[in-house]
């Protein structure tokens, strides 16, 4: 009985991935800083993003109330650059206008701290953006990322 | 603003905590292996390996913040090696109630139930993160190391609620300690489970910290613990100054001109560089109030205990006052030893006590040693070394009591002997007296029996007198002045018969001096010393004239006659001197030693000799003394 079960827990864990249907949208993303128009906040993890095959799209809505939301539209073509980890931090912060918070170091990581993932984009008037972002899970984001815009990510493991 | 100054302070407390960690593992690592040298009996703990992990999570996680290459790789053992954090933190809970738990079979399954989902959540998080294998749900195992967090805070406080230990008062402290740790520590869990990201995500690894710190302290008894705090207070609160002048100092340093600003920096510097000494004295007198309890620093503990013992006349005095000074200092019970053999091991308790040996000259005379503490305050690296400091000043002052003991004693045995030689002496004067006196008095009363028969029988009487003087006062050390002077005028009127109309006598003795207490046969000598060099060598009338009278607290006899004198640089050692007279002065050193003493000089008219006595007690006292004396000498 005991082995049944065993074998059964296995075998879920194992196909789940073959029938589980890909993702396009993902919220649980913080905005750390950047370009765009909007206060970053260490608590405000509604930001969301929604990759289509025409366009990446980043919702940033405050938790805070009475502040406007903010949304950037992106061709994936307008897309210069995807970095990851610290290379986000260091390609963002190349970008003339990003504003960056000091990133406070950790001592040991026991609760580890979120992936950093930096878009560095031009905009449809030619000047340069970019948006640092903070995210749960990666893996699934980046590969998503590498294949809209076609751009290999600086740093990524 | 707030952003500024949330991130120096993150800063600072990095700084404090990268140090600390750093610190305590190679000390922690190099006690380990001294002990192992010193072959130190080891207990089976895990807590070498919890000290290993964190080294090593420290470092990856270090790694992951500095470096680009290898991210995947890095993230992944990093992420491995902190998931096991938790469940060695709950392992050191377990190890340490694990005799007291009830049904332990079910702790120890959750324990390494615990070890599996941290590690496998970790292992799942890692290939996530890496690509090398996306994963369905894995939002929710991203939430695992603080559930793995949680779930350690919970159990162990329910480990230490199920526990039936009753310990002793530093196992409360302990217990105290880990269960407020535990707690915070799954507060912070649930935090970052309901809202993650923001500043309580950083607690975590400074609760790990102080339950780190705190294990080494209760667990491990390390002995420099209260130096490292000290410093690390010291450091702390060095890098919290620093950091606030140059954070508000820096707006106005950047306005200066260029060379002005380093010149500003040094003047600013200059006065907490010199003020260091000072804040760090402060600071270690703060931590050893009140943390640690001392009552005295280490200089007000040497001045006490000096004082203290210095005082000390034996060697038990010695060992208790030092027992009890050494008790005050140390609060718990001292035991002082001094003896050649083994130190003793502080009674009543295992290897928490201290214990120190006493030396001299490289050889062992004693030892001290310390039962541990009723407060359960563990005996830290300042107690070591004060105690050997205390050991060293107790074992000079052993040494120089020793000393001034032995001085005393040979200076005893000193005065006993000059005593027995004294009485030696008089019985050596006696003996010689007697022959020479009976021959010189039979002469004469053979010359004066035929011619002066009134005269032979007075002197055969005087002479009688003398000898029964002699025989009476044979065991009497002391006789009062009137005794010693009636002996003499007997002696003389023998020596009258002897010299007939030739030899003239004076006697002014005061009446006030007639009872003072002299030595037997001290007075004597003289009258027949004046008799023998000086009347006998003169022609015609020969004078002998006793004057005995007090002065101050001194009993002078003056003996005089109209002799030659003495010869020029005459000295009672010099060869063919008196024996009368250096008798007489041997046994007055032996009797009094530098205080009372014998004189003689030429005067116009002849030889003088002084007998200069201080008073001491009354014949009846001077008598018992003589008495206990001769009792002690058996």
């Amino acid at each position: 009985m005991r082995h049944a079960l065993t074998y059964c827990i296995l075998m879920a864990t194992l196909c789940t991935p073959a029938v589980a249907a890909p993702r396009h949208s993902w919220n649980q993303i913080r905005y750390v800083g950047g370009t765009v128009p909007v206060k970053p906040s260490r608590y405000d993890w509604n930001t969301t993003l929604t990759l289509n095959p025409d366009s990446i799209v980043l919702v940033f809505t405050p938790a805070t109330v009475f502040r406007p939301g903010f949304a950037l539209r992106l061709k994936p073509s307008q897309v210069t650059s995807l970095s990851y980890g610290l290379a986000a931090w260091r390609r963002v912060a190349e970008v003339r206008g990003a504003v960056l918070p000091a990133k406070p170091p950790s001592l040991l990581g026991m609760l580890p701290d979120f992936v950093s993932v930096g878009i560095v984009y031009r905009s449809e008037d030619g000047k340069p953006g970019a948006v640092l972002l903070e995210i749960w899970r990666v893996g699934a984001i980046l590969q998503a990322l590498k294949q809209a815009t076609g751009k290999p990510v600086e740093g990524a493991p | 603003m707030a952003d500024n100054f949330f991130y120096l302070a993150s800063l600072v407390i990095f700084t404090f905590g990268a140090l600390t960690l750093s610190i305590l593992t190679a000390t922690y690592w190099s006690e380990r292996w001294r002990g192992k040298f010193e072959g130190r009996p080891r207990k089976r703990t895990v807590f070498p390996a919890f000290t290993l992990v964190c080294a090593a999570v420290f470092l990856l996680n270090l790694l992951s913040q500095i470096a680009t290459p290898w991210t995947g790789a890095l993230a992944l053992a990093r992420g491995l090696a902190a998931s096991l954090l938790p469940p060695l933190m709950l392992h050191l809970v377990y190890e340490r109630d694990l005799r007291d738990l009830p049904g332990r079979r079910i702790w120890r399954a959750t324990l390494f139930g615990l070890y599996a989902a941290a590690v496998g959540s970790a292992v799942a998080n890692g290939l996530d993160e890496t690509g090398w294998l996306v994963l369905p749900g894995i939002d929710l195992l991203a939430r695992a190391p603080a559930a793995a967090l949680l779930a350690t805070g919970v159990l162990g406080l329910a480990m230490e609620a199920c526990s039936r230990r009753n310990p002793q008062a530093a196992g409360r402290a302990y217990r105290r300690w880990v269960g407020a740790l535990l707690s915070l520590m799954a507060i912070c869990a649930a935090v970052n489970l309901a809202q993650p990201g923001g500043p309580a995500r950083m607690l975590p690894d400074y609760l790990l910290l102080a339950f780190f710190c705190v294990s080494l302290y209760y667990r491990e008894r390390l002995a420099f613990f209260d130096v490292l705090v000290k410093r690390g207070a010291f450091f702390i609160a060095g890098l919290v100054i620093l950091t606030a002048c140059f954070e508000l100092g820096s707006h106005y340093l950047f306005r200066l001109p260029r060379d002005w600003s380093a010149w500003v920096c040094a003047l600013l510097l200059a006065p907490l560089w010199l003020l260091g000494p000072w804040i760090y004295a402060r600071m270690d007198r703060a931590i050893d109030r009140l943390w640690l309890h001392r009552r005295y620093s280490a200089a007000d503990a040497e001045r006490h205990f000096i004082n203290e013992v210095q005082a000390a006349a034996t060697e038990a005095e010695l060992c208790s006052r030092a027992t009890a000074s050494l008790s005050g200092i140390f609060r718990t019970r001292a035991e002082v030893q001094f003896a050649a053999g083994p130190p003793a091991k502080p009674s009543g308790c295992d290897d928490s006590g201290l214990a120190a040996v006493l030396e001299q000259n490289g050889a062992r005379t004693g030892s001290i040693a310390l039962s541990p503490r009723p407060d359960s305050i563990p005996f830290l690296s300042d107690d070591r070394r004060l105690l050997a400091s205390l050991a060293r000043t107790l074992s000079v002052v052993l040494e120089n009591l020793r000393f001034r003991l032995d001085r005393r004693r040979q200076e005893e045995r000193e005065q006993q002997l000059r005593f027995l030689a004294s009485r030696a002496e008089l019985k050596a004067l006696r003996a010689q007296i007697n022959p020479h006196f009976l021959f010189n008095a039979l002469n004469a009363i053979a010359g004066l029996i035929h011619d002066q028969p009134a005269l032979a029988d007075e002197t055969i009487q005087q002479l009688a007198q003398v000898f029964r003087y002699t025989l009476r006062k044979s065991e009497s050390e002391w006789v009062s002045l009137a005794e010693e002077v009636e002996f003499a005028a007997a002696y003389l009127r023998v020596e009258q018969a002897r010299y007939g109309e030739r030899l003239c006598v004076s006697f002014h003795v005061d009446p006030a001096a007639a009872l003072a207490a002299i030595p037997a046969m001290s007075v004597q000598p003289l009258i027949e010393n004046a008799i023998k060099h000086g009347v006998s060598a003169v022609e015609g009338h020969g004078m002998v004239a006793l004057r005995a009278a007090l002065e101050g607290s001194f009993l002078v006899v003056e003996v005089r006659d109209n002799g030659p004198g003495f010869p020029p640089g005459f000295s009672l050692h010099a060869c063919g001197a008196g024996h009368g007279l250096r008798n007489v002065a041997e046994r007055l050193l032996g009797y009094y030693g530098n205080t009372g003493g014998l004189r003689w000089e030429n005067a116009p008219d002849g030889a003088r000799v002084l007998l200069r006595l201080p008073l001491g007690p009354t014949l009846h006292a001077a008598r018992g003394d003589a008495h206990d004396a001769r009792a002690d000498c058996g």
